[in-house]
């Protein structure tokens, strides 16, 4: 990576989302009522072709995606597995079995809860204050890398990847936080000054 | 410096519904937004939103508590969830919706010790813009099923124009054989009959001539004898009287294969003949092998096996004759050195059972299933049209029959047909076959 | 005389942040740990009067220390400072013997309050 975080960076940062993740999952755990399991936070910075790997994935996945703006701007991708999803439902209140629409709203509210207990989670820690907007299903049509180039604004190239998966359930969930590059600077910029 | 009473006015103004709770969700504050959109009667300040829409209160607590609980906005979209809230319509005059889209945002507003306090919903009216996308989708559904319906369209067209380009080239085929045969035949009648008579003539001549020999030699005149031996034996009469009647025989046989050669050509010319008619099948598939006889004579085997009694097949039989032109004309093709061909017709069933193998080259596996496309051809470029398997598909569709194809490279190819002995007519040939009766 | 602490956390952040919300009067000799296993080797040492124990770390992660803790150096006052806050995860470090269970985030003035409570205020 590591032209773009030095050590410390990379160890403060992922400090951070662990701090958050702990936050989200907690958050989920009480509204569920079931523990959460977190995997230890990955600070990628991606080529192009790993995104579009990730992304491929969408015949088991669902995918979502929601913007943020504030102090820093960039768009949250929620990758939640199809299967395990529908266990879910009973936990989330929803009445099973779920018609096509109340598959797509739980599918939206869990990715929407877990990108913004996320989010909240290192802005505030970061103080950088920023506000995500409504999730819609995402239907990813990249399939390498040239593409990703080409039809994303890839300028940013640091992700943040956190995964939750649901005890006792097949479900599995990754919140991928990518920054715009001017975003990326202000981050470094609040974590230096943590590291002072 | 803009007074909070300012922003108390534009809140109230504002085009989106706005409406504050306290976490147990009693309402603290709603704009004009609720009040003049809301059927029932305007919700009191002080009371439960829960209790003011019951049919939406699962809902509702759901959205809220999960605000609540993780102090993060929680959404709802409405193509999930279109009617949330029941608001008079937008468009109460010119529109077909008689509710309200809407998109609901819960926003938690002041966070105390990161506890949630207050929560903000914002209720966004999104008809015009559900109806619009609702229009575009039924729209889209609507262009996919007319492409589909104009890609079939299209397939049916190429497959229509492929065979009228045949049927036309057989069709001017046909009218150039006829033409022939009606020209050929005509000089072909006078040789035939000059020939007949020069035979007669040629007898006549030879009698004349054996009878002027033996009166020459009852004269017992020795020098008038040598003079007729000496003229007889340089003008090689002998040999003319022996060859002579050979000649005319071979030309009378010549003129015979000929004939028999104009009488396919008509046949031939015939091919759009789509008549029906009561027929033996045996005559149709030798009446076929006449018209290959020159390919089948040199390194062809036949084995034809007829079962005994076969019954009369109602048929158009100048196309079944072209079916089988085709079928053994490729049976032949796949034989390069030599090699047999197999005709075998059974009865089953009311139908009659067809087969016809060869032990030629056999069809690739990977082309098996294209051969009876139209145009699909292995043949080198104007051996083969394309077409002839897929004639033959139609013409025993045509006669509500099969036709199926089993091929072993290197083995050879067999070809069944089936068709029934009395297949249904379509009505306009079933009046023309009454009316002839 | 300086009591000895070990601060045992996998992130340098996490340490800093520790480090930071100690009273700055307070005579204590800090040692660092980045695992369970330096931070047991810290104990056996004597470093680890109080020991400050993240959960999630390599090697040997916080619940194993404090079981080896709790088998043989019962004497060492464990703060667990952890980012996973779930109900099940403060139940676990309670029953295992742990002093006082701190959310990440780490606020100073509840370190504080707890240093307090143990006396070494």
């Amino acid at each position: 990576m590591n032209a773009l975080l030095s050590e410390a960076q990379r160890d403060a940062l992922q400090e951070l989302m662990n701090i958050s993740m702990g936050q989200a999952a907690n958050a989920l755990a009480r509204l569920i009522e079931t523990r959460i399991t977190l995997s230890i936070p990955r600070i990628v910075a991606a080529t192009p072709s790993e995104f579009a790997a990730l992304l491929s994935q969408h015949e088991e996945n669902w995918f979502t995606r929601q913007s943020f703006m504030g102090k820093v701007n960039g768009e949250a991708l929620t990758q939640l597995t199809k299967e395990g999803c529908e266990a879910l439902a009973v936990a989330m209140d929803y009445d099973v079995p779920l018609s096509d629409a109340s598959r797509k709203e739980l599918v939206l509210e869990l990715a929407n809860i877990l990108a913004g207990a996320c989010l909240t989670g290192f802005s505030e820690q970061l103080d950088l204050a920023t506000k995500l907007s409504m999730p819609t299903l995402y239907v990813p049509t990249v399939n390498s890398g040239e593409q990703v180039v080409e039809y994303f604004r890839w300028t940013s190239t640091l992700l943040l990847e956190v995964e939750f998966s649901v005890d006792a359930s097949l479900f599995d969930s990754k919140v991928i936080i990518c920054l715009e590059q001017r975003s990326v600077q202000t981050l470094l910029a609040s974590i230096n000054e943590l590291l002072e | 410096m803009i007074s909070p009473a300012v922003f108390t006015h534009v809140v109230k103004k504002l085009p989106l519904g706005i409406c504050i709770l306290d976490t147990d969700f009693t309402i603290r504050y709603f704009n004009d937004f609720f009040i003049s959109r809301l059927t029932l009667n305007a919700p009191a300040i002080g009371s439960n939103i829960l209790d003011l829409f019951p049919e939406q209160a699962r809902f509702l607590k759901k959205k809220l508590t999960s605000a609540v609980v993780l102090n993060n906005s929680s959404f709802s979209y409405w193509e999930h969830r279109p009617h949330i809230f029941q608001f008079n319509s937008s468009r109460p005059i010119t529109g077909e919706e008689t509710l309200m889209y809407q998109n609901l945002e819960i926003v938690p507003l002041d966070i105390e010790d990161d506890q949630v306090k207050t929560l903000c919903l914002i209720l966004q009216d999104v008809t015009e813009q559900a109806s619009y996308l609702q229009s575009q989708k039924q729209l889209a559904a609507q262009l996919e099923t007319q492409y589909h319906e104009q890609a079939a369209l299209l397939k049916q067209l190429k497959t229509t124009q492929a065979q009228l380009l045949h049927a036309d080239k057989m069709a001017s085929i046909g009218q150039l054989a006829a033409g022939m045969a009606h020209e050929i035949n005509n000089p072909l009648g006078f040789i035939n009959s000059n020939l007949q008579s020069l035979n007669d003539y040629l007898n006549t001549l030879v009698k004349a001539l054996t009878f002027s020999e033996k009166l020459i030699q009852k004269t017992e005149d020795s020098a008038l004898h040598r003079l007729q031996q000496d003229y007889f034996s340089r003008a090689k009469i002998t040999f003319i009287t022996e060859d002579a009647p050979e000649l005319l025989h071979e030309s009378l046989d010549g003129i015979r294969r000929v004939s028999r050669i104009i009488q396919n050509l008509k046949i031939f010319s015939h091919v759009d003949d789509t008549h029906w008619q009561l027929c033996d099948l045996r005559d149709i598939i030798d009446s076929t092998l006449t018209m290959l006889s020159n390919d089948l004579r040199h390194n062809v085997t036949l084995h034809i096996e007829y079962a005994d009694d076969l019954p009369l097949l109602q048929c158009q039989p100048i196309q079944l004759n072209q079916v089988l032109l085709h079928i053994l004309n490729n049976a032949v093709q796949a034989i390069s050195q030599k090699g047999d061909i197999w005709i075998q017709v059974t009865v089953q069933a009311e139908q009659l059972h067809v087969t016809i193998r060869d032990n030629g080259c056999g069809i690739a596996p990977a082309v098996l299933p294209k051969v009876f496309e139209p145009f699909f051809t292995t043949k080198a470029v104007g051996q083969g049209s394309g077409l002839g398997l897929s004639m033959a598909y139609n013409v025993i569709k045509q006669h509500q029959g099969h036709i199926s194809l089993s091929s072993e490279q290197g083995q050879g190819t067999t070809i069944t047909l089936d068709l029934p002995l009395q297949p249904k007519l379509p009505v306009a040939d079933v009046d023309r076959l009454t009316h002839e009766r | 005389m300086a009591i000895p602490v070990t601060i045992a956390d996998d992130s340098a952040l996490s340490r800093k942040m520790i480090r930071r919300a100690l009273p700055a009067h307070w005579d204590a000799e800090i040692s660092e740990a980045t695992n369970g296993r330096e931070a047991i080797l810290a104990v056996e040492a004597g470093k680890a009067d109080v020991l400050f124990l993240d959960l999630q770390m390599p090697e040997m992660d916080g619940y194993q220390v404090l079981q080896t803790l709790k088998d043989h150096h019962e004497k060492t006052v464990v703060i667990v400072i952890s980012a996973d806050i779930q109900p099940e995860a403060v139940a676990l470090v309670n029953s295992l013997g742990a002093f006082r269970f701190l959310k990440k985030p780490l606020v100073a003035s509840e370190l504080q309050q707890t240093l307090t409570e143990v006396g070494l205020l």
